[in-house]
């Protein structure tokens, strides 16, 4: 018997209706959405049952029966299970899931000035560190997933956008700072991070340092257009600056140390007190603008935006422009049977570099000096080149000013998913996904003729273009099974082929001004060209009995034409297979805890998997036997003329996976309706046949060292995370969110050979000497120094070190007398979020505690008082050395490596929503965002989080300092 | 899955099997095996060996530390590891200089076998010579490794590349197959001065020469009669003679194609084409400073110049200037800055703020300022291809002076101080002087006075060391210098530093590996 049901949905929170909430048929397709006011209508048979379901919303069920209005509250879910997470090739439901897998959706992500999409995941889930580079516009960032199971090839996870397997973050194109940075992270749904093998697995050879899957917004079939705005409008400056003594300070250390200091260059000492650092850095202030259009056009859901973003960085001449724009479709033909989803992401940016070289300078630089002096030579700027000394540190406010380091980046992202219901047999779905991803960037990094030859050296002046091109195709075919026996038996069957091709170029041309008196002088153009493919076949089965028992399987087994090594190879070298397996028991659906109110879910995890790395050097045909010809400059005189060389490079053959084996095992547990939920997993992986550049016995191939199989490590680790709502109702709530993760991470085999001697693979420059290790048995990159002894006062006695070999003789820098302290990963790791609502006012922040992770001080070690004085200019130092009065640089110093944890707040943030805005029915958001607002550590340097630079993480060397950020937000929805 | 069989698409990467594509490949491929001494790579930053360097432990540059600022000759101020301990004798395994010297010049041998494999079995005329150089210049990084490490890993085209742990050779055994070798090529090599700077046959001799002339370091047994046997080639042969002024062989115009017929063998270097930190340009830079000899004023390098680093000890001065007859039994007068009053012309050293260095890492402001080697041509003109960074002087690795004080040596060694020993030796000392006024006779000469004219003669060109061990003069305190082995006043030092380490890595890397006596 039909009927016609109405009906206001409302929020639990405010009592406002929901406008766009499904309102559908249990067990059909038939229903609609509300209306801008939250109502609806829907003729639907008696029996029936309706269920109300909104994004961020606690679904409902109602049996209709005799009623014809059916009044609805719907209030924010706290912790939803039945929630829909998407994992590799497909979806589970939350409460299904058997690997350790964690969502973060947008509601959560970090407030504030955010360019870049993966600082909206900072701090949000365990075992996940994100690192940014520094505080340049646009920068990067360094994604770890349990520490990183490779000690020399890749430890960037693979990032998935809606399907599509980017390019690893390390292969983004020259010209462009940050490979994710094509998404505008306004239009991100969710991020979900795979951390288990039981859950990368799927991905196979890629999968080794977890999946970060993200999925962008779409529109809803029958949602009315709603149009929102969201615009900001930061200001950003330096926290803090390095302490640097003035120039009344150098000038007085300069002339009262006459027995150090040759008085001949007393003369060279200027009379000014210049701040250099003042000079480069400044207040920024940057704005961001985003417009997105969503809802369904008679049959045809769609979601459209448009962004622009213009971020200022605090040193001077560096900046970026963004415009992205996004498309989505996802129409359905056919009844339903075939489901249509088409994305197209596109991205322009302008960056300006600038050059952070003098960030570093103006610490250097000679406060005594002025900035200008009027020297035409020089366009005005002073330069201890005018006075004599060649390599005199560089004008910090030139360096900064006079380059020209821009780039235009241009991105494509486009993908087109069938998904095609077969007719016949019942739950059998096909699935084609096709997919582009091309970049395009070309750049310039020009230096004037007036710059000095610290700057521009060997040439006149500089210019230098460069090109880059990427592109990256894919194509997935897989065929979907799902079956329900019976009440007691569930199947969900996923097999299918993966084809992936990868090509990029590049080209260089570096050369010098040329003009009537001087002759071109550096003449360097070069280009590159490489492709990789990936051909891979993969399954997936989910077995689920009793709805208490539920058995995952997974494998892939992959090609890659990396490891190729010519006609006459095994063709099976190219290939690996990659399992796994998981089971999840949800202990919560037993008789005897289903009586138990307290306890809304709990389930045990267990999960085993291998999964490999195939990203394991810079090239592509690290198996092939060939010949590199060298570039310009770089020739040999030859029968009577220059000719390139060509070099035979290192290769070899028999190169083939790493493999990390994990387990996993977990627990989800949600209490008092789960208001009190999280999870507990400890894991253990191993990486086996684990690539390393070792050093091979001269004579065996072309170079000293060889990128090959022959390590092992180890990370073991446990990370834990908690929700809590201590309050919910209508009018307030409050969220907590902690997470917490511990990870050890030991190296078990380094050689080809096992020499019990073997000191390691050391880390370090001609200049500061080694001061870090990798050694068997211990954490990769721990820091390897002098042990350093003190007088009585506790003061560093210059050059004394601990004799720790025996052997007498020099001890300063002597690896024999070096010893492991420490290394710059963090022991534990912390996340703390809370959000808070009282009727329309809200408020939220983020704190992160990193703790053991220690950090050499290069900016300090660097100074000594010998140094001030160089070869015909003064230079400035820290006055850090104040502390230590060091003669001499003792770089190889434990002194010098200092406990670097930290417990930070990455923003706090409040807003207050209006329901009418000037009148209208305009739905608006006023917040306030301060970034980057306390660090509170015991690091003596500038900013205890370094990052990594140079490929050396926990050296601390003039990062560019991430700034303190206010931001006016408003959001209007409409 | 054809797919997955990708070969390179890069234009600049030549797969193996396609190196008979294009007869220029084998040109720079040979040009390769050249280049791998002098310079760090194919570009800026794609250096040959990793290190934490790459304009550090360019071959000839580390060679030329290890033979130069380990003895009287030089000592250089700066910080970097591995630095003091070759100032002062103390080196260990771990030294970055001894371990790029042994990995490079082993990879020259890798470099030169993978050679002989590609052209195996080639009749044409143009490749048999190729493979001659090649294996001179195999028989060369074999002559060093010899010299500097005594028992290396021995490799030959009959070995092949991949992972796996070559054999150690003797010392002994590694003389005869250098000499064997070299006498082998003789024929196929270039006639003398034909074809410079590629080897020929009077690079043959020469290397035979020096060779034989350490035979006794080497292998116990003395072969004078044998070193002058090739000296006497040299010498007779056309190709060669003394350039008129000693300046030449220092300067941008010191090849044979400005007419330096003194040339025997070189590595070429060129401020345009053949650029890098290494070989002349590190020696110019390194002997530079802002106060007492700037690059801009005595060599026209203007750009990234005056580095500060290397400067000669007092006693190489002592040997150089005779001070007592050159100012009359006083101490040399500080306003004689460049010595200008020494008739011997072969010097070219200045008076830096004191001739003594009061520490051994000491500024290079202190000691004696050496600026033997410039950019410029020899008579100050601007070079060819002239670069503002880099020399385009070439590294002179043999010339005729050379054989003539070989010879006297060896002939001093079989028949005592003859006519003939004076005569060659005054054949160097009189281009010297500029007239007889330097000559020497037979009183004058004793073994200390041949040691003495050989670094009068060769100073800075990275042959110290070799003499000082032949004539046991190295370690020991038979002859200490200002810092030798720690000390100002110098002291004595062991023996078995006349051999240096296998270094660490090696060790590590090659159980077929045993490390030198005494580390």
């Amino acid at each position: 018997q039909e009927k016609v049901v109405t009906g206001l949905v409302t929020d639990a929170n405010d009592g406002m209706g929901i406008p766009g909430v499904s309102v559908v048929v249990k067990g059909t397709t038939v229903g609609t959405t509300t209306d801008i006011d939250g109502n609806y209508t829907l003729t639907v048979d008696a029996n029936a049952t309706i269920i109300y379901s909104f994004v961020g919303y606690r679904s409902q069920e109602i049996v209709v029966g005799s009623q014809s209005q059916i009044n609805v509250i719907l209030s924010i879910e706290t912790e939803n299970l039945s929630e829909i997470v998407v994992i590799g090739y497909g979806t589970v439901k939350k409460e299904d899931k058997t690997g350790s897998v964690t969502s973060v959706s947008s509601k959560d992500f970090n407030k504030g000035n955010i360019t870049s999409p993966q600082d909206l995941l900072v701090g949000k889930s365990s075992g996940v560190v994100i690192t940014s580079a520094g505080g340049a516009p646009g920068s990067g960032s360094t994604i770890r997933i349990r520490g990183g199971s490779s000690l020399r090839a890749s430890n960037d996870p693979l990032i998935i956008v809606d399907g599509m397997p980017i390019e690893s973050v390390k292969n983004n194109v020259s010209g462009s700072a940050n490979a994710l940075s094509f998404i505008n992270p306004n239009d991100i749904e969710t991020f979900t991070v795979l951390k288990d093998a039981s859950a990368t697995a799927i991905y196979g050879s890629r999968a080794s340092n977890g999946v970060i899957i993200v999925t962008t917004k779409k529109g809803a079939k029958g949602k009315p257009m709603q149009v929102s705005y969201s615009g900001s409008i930061s200001v950003a400056s330096a926290v803090d600056y390095i302490d640097v003594y003035s120039g009344d300070q150098l000038r007085k250390i300069a002339l009262s140390n006459t027995s150090l200091y040759d008085p001949m260059n007393y003369d060279k000492l200027g009379t000014e007190n210049t701040d250099w650092q003042k000079e480069i850095f400044r207040t920024a202030v940057s704005h961001d603008h985003n417009v997105a259009i969503s809802g369904s056009y008679k049959e045809l859901p769609y979601r459209v935006s448009l962004g622009y973003t213009d971020q200022t960085g605090i040193l001077k001449n560096t900046d970026m422009q963004r415009y992205t724009g996004a498309l989505n479709l996802n129409p359905t033909f056919l009844d339903d049977a075939l489901k249509v989803n088409m994305n197209a992401k596109f991205m322009m940016t302008n960056n300006n570099f600038g050059d952070d070289g003098a960030i570093g300078s103006a610490i250097s630089m000679d406060p005594t000096q002025p900035v200008y002096d009027g020297n035409s030579t020089s366009a005005g700027y002073y330069q201890w080149q005018n006075y004599g000394a060649n390599l005199g540190t560089p004008n910090p406010v030139e360096q900064a000013m006079a380059v020209n380091n821009k780039s235009d980046v241009y991105r494509f992202v486009g993908n087109l998913k069938l998904n095609y219901t077969l007719p016949y047999v019942k739950g059998l779905q096909a699935n084609l996904n096709l997919a582009t991803d091309y970049t395009e960037s070309d750049g310039q990094n020009n230096r004037p003729t007036t710059s000095p030859s610290t700057l521009v050296p060997s040439a006149w002046g500089k210019l230098s273009d460069y090109t880059a091109k990427n592109k990256n195709n894919l194509l997935d075919f897989y065929l979907n099974y799902n079956k329900e026996f019976n009440e007691d038996h569930r199947l969900d069957v996923t097999a299918g082929y993966s084809w992936q091709h990868f090509e990029r170029e590049g080209t260089d041309y570096t050369r010098s001004v040329e003009d009537a008196d001087h002759p071109l002088q550096v003449d360097n153009e070069s280009e590159f060209k490489t492709e990789n493919y990936l051909i891979s076949f993969f399954g997936r089965l989910n077995y689920a009995f009793k709805n208490k028992y539920l058995l995952t399987g997974t494998f892939r087994y992959d090609g890659s034409s990396k490891f190729y090594s010519g006609p006459s190879a095994p063709k099976d070298k190219m290939w690996g297979f990659f399992p796994s397996a998981a089971f999840a028991w949800k202990i919560h659906e037993e008789s005897f805890i289903k009586n138990i109110d307290q306890i809304s879910n709990l389930k045990l995890r267990l999960g085993w998997g291998i999964t490999g790395q195939q990203d394991i050097t810079d090239e592509n045909y690290p198996a092939q036997a060939k010949y590199d010809i060298s570039r310009g400059g770089y020739y040999y005189y030859i029968n009577g003329r220059y000719i390139p060389t060509l070099r035979p490079g290192t290769y070899d053959p028999d190169i083939k996976w790493e493999e990390t084996t994990t387990q996993n095992i977990g627990v989800d547990f949600g209490f008092l309706n789960n208001r009190i939920n999280g999870s507990v997993d400890y894991y253990f992986r191993e990486t086996t046949d684990m690539i390393n550049e070792v050093t091979i016995p001269s004579g065996s191939n072309f170079s000293n060292t060889l990128i090959t199989n022959v390590g092992s490590l180890e990370n073991k680790g446990i990370e834990v995370s908690l929700n809590f709502v201590p309050v919910s109702t209508p009018d307030m709530s409050l969220n907590i969110g902690f997470n917490f993760s511990h990870n050890k991470n030991e190296v078990t085999k380094l050689l080809l050979t096992d020499d019990p001697n073997y000191i390691g693979v050391t880390e370090g420059s001609g200049m500061t000497g080694v001061t870090q290790i990798t050694r068997v048995g211990e954490a990769a990159h721990s820091f390897f120094v002098n042990k350093q002894i003190y007088d009585s006062n506790g003061k560093p006695i210059e050059g004394l070190y601990e004799d720790i070999a025996g052997n007498g003789g020099v001890i300063n820098g002597d690896n024999a007398n070096k010893y492991i302290y420490h290394n710059p990963t963090p022991e534990y790791t912390y996340g703390f979020s809370a959000r808070f609502n009282y009727k329309q006012f809200d408020m939220s922040t983020s704190l992160r505690a990193n703790i053991g992770n220690y950090v050499l001080n290069q900016v300090a070690s660097g100074a000594s008082y010998d140094q001030m004085q160089q070869i015909g200019y003064w230079k400035n130092m820290p006055s850090h050395l104040s502390k230590t009065n060091f003669v001499k640089r003792q770089f190889t110093s434990d002194y010098f490596v200092e406990n670097a944890s930290f417990l930070k707040m990455d923003n706090i943030s409040a807003g207050y929503t209006f329901s009418k805005f000037a009148g209208q029915d305009i739905n608006a958001r006023v917040s306030f965002t301060v970034q980057n607002v306390f660090t509170i550590t015991k690091y003596s340097g500038l900013d205890p989080e370094v990052g990594e630079k140079d490929d050396r993480s926990g050296i601390d060397n003039n990062l560019y300092p991430r700034p303190r950020t206010f931001t006016l937000g408003v959001n209007l929805t409409f | 899955t054809k797919d997955l069989e990708v070969t390179p698409i890069d234009p600049s990467q030549i797969l193996a099997g396609n190196l008979g594509d294009d007869p220029a490949y084998m040109e720079q491929t040979l040009a390769k095996l050249y280049a791998s001494f002098i310079i760090s790579g194919q570009a800026d930053g794609d250096a040959d060996i990793t290190s934490s360097d790459d304009g550090f432990f360019i071959t000839m540059r580390a060679l030329w530390n290890l033979q130069t600022i380990t003895t009287d000759e030089g000592i250089n101020a700066w910080g970097d590891v591995g630095i003091s301990d070759l100032n002062t004798q103390t080196w260990s395994a771990q030294n970055p200089f001894l371990t790029a010297v042994y990995q490079r010049l082993s990879l020259s041998v890798t470099y030169a076998n993978d050679f002989l494999n590609v052209t195996a079995g080639s009749t044409e005329p143009n490749i048999i010579q190729y493979r001659a150089e090649a294996r001179y210049l195999r028989a060369f990084a074999y002559y060093w490794l010899m010299d500097l490490f005594a028992n290396p890993p021995f490799t030959t085209e009959e070995d092949g590349v991949g992972k796996y742990f070559p054999e150690q050779i003797q010392r002994a055994d590694l003389f005869k197959f250098i000499v064997d070798e070299l006498k082998a090529i003789e024929p196929d090599l270039g006639e003398p001065g034909s074809n410079y700077p590629q080897a020929d046959k009077g690079s043959c001799w020469m290397l035979l020469a020096k060779t034989y002339l350490n035979a006794e370091v080497y292998t116990g047994t003395a072969h004078w009669d044998d070193c002058k046997t090739y000296c006497d080639k040299v010498i007779a042969s056309p190709a060669y003679s003394l350039a008129t002024d000693y300046r030449q062989n220092f300067s941008a115009d010191n090849d044979r194609g400005h007419g330096n017929n003194e040339m025997i063998f070189a590595f070429a270097e060129d401020g345009i084409n053949t650029q890098g930190n290494g070989g002349i340009t590190f020696i110019i830079e390194s002997s530079s400073d802002a106060t007492y000899i700037r690059a801009e004023d005595y060599h026209g390098l203007t750009s990234n110049t005056n580095w500060n680093g290397n400067r000669a000890r007092k006693d190489l001065m002592n040997i150089l200037v005779d001070t007592l007859a050159v100012y009359g039994n006083n101490p040399v007068p500080a306003t004689d800055t460049i010595f200008a009053q020494c008739p011997d012309k072969r010097v070219f050293l200045r008076q830096k703020r004191s001739i003594n260095i009061p520490t051994p890492s000491s500024s290079g402001d202190f000691g004696v300022g050496v600026y033997k080697f410039t950019a410029k041509n020899h008579d100050g003109t601007q070079a060819d291809n002239y670069s503002p960074t880099f020399a385009s002087t070439d590294f002179p690795v043999f010339r005729l002076a050379d054989a003539y004080l070989m010879r006297a040596e060896a002939l001093y060694n079989t028949s005592g101080a003859t006519a003939a020993v004076v005569a060659d030796i005054n054949m160097i000392r009189k281009r010297a002087y500029g007239d007889d006024s330097g000559n020497i006779s037979v009183n004058d000469v004793d073994a200390d006075f041949i040691l003495d004219e050989r670094a009068r003669e060769f100073y800075y060109e990275g042959q110290r060391r070799t003499d000082l061990v032949r004539f046991g003069k190295f370690t020991g305190g038979d002859y200490v210098w200002q810092w030798k082995g720690g000390t100002f006043d110098g002291t004595s030092t062991s023996s078995h530093f006349n051999i240096f380490p296998i270094p660490g890595d090696e060790i590590s890397a090659n159980p077929n590996i045993k490390q030198n006596d005494g580390y």
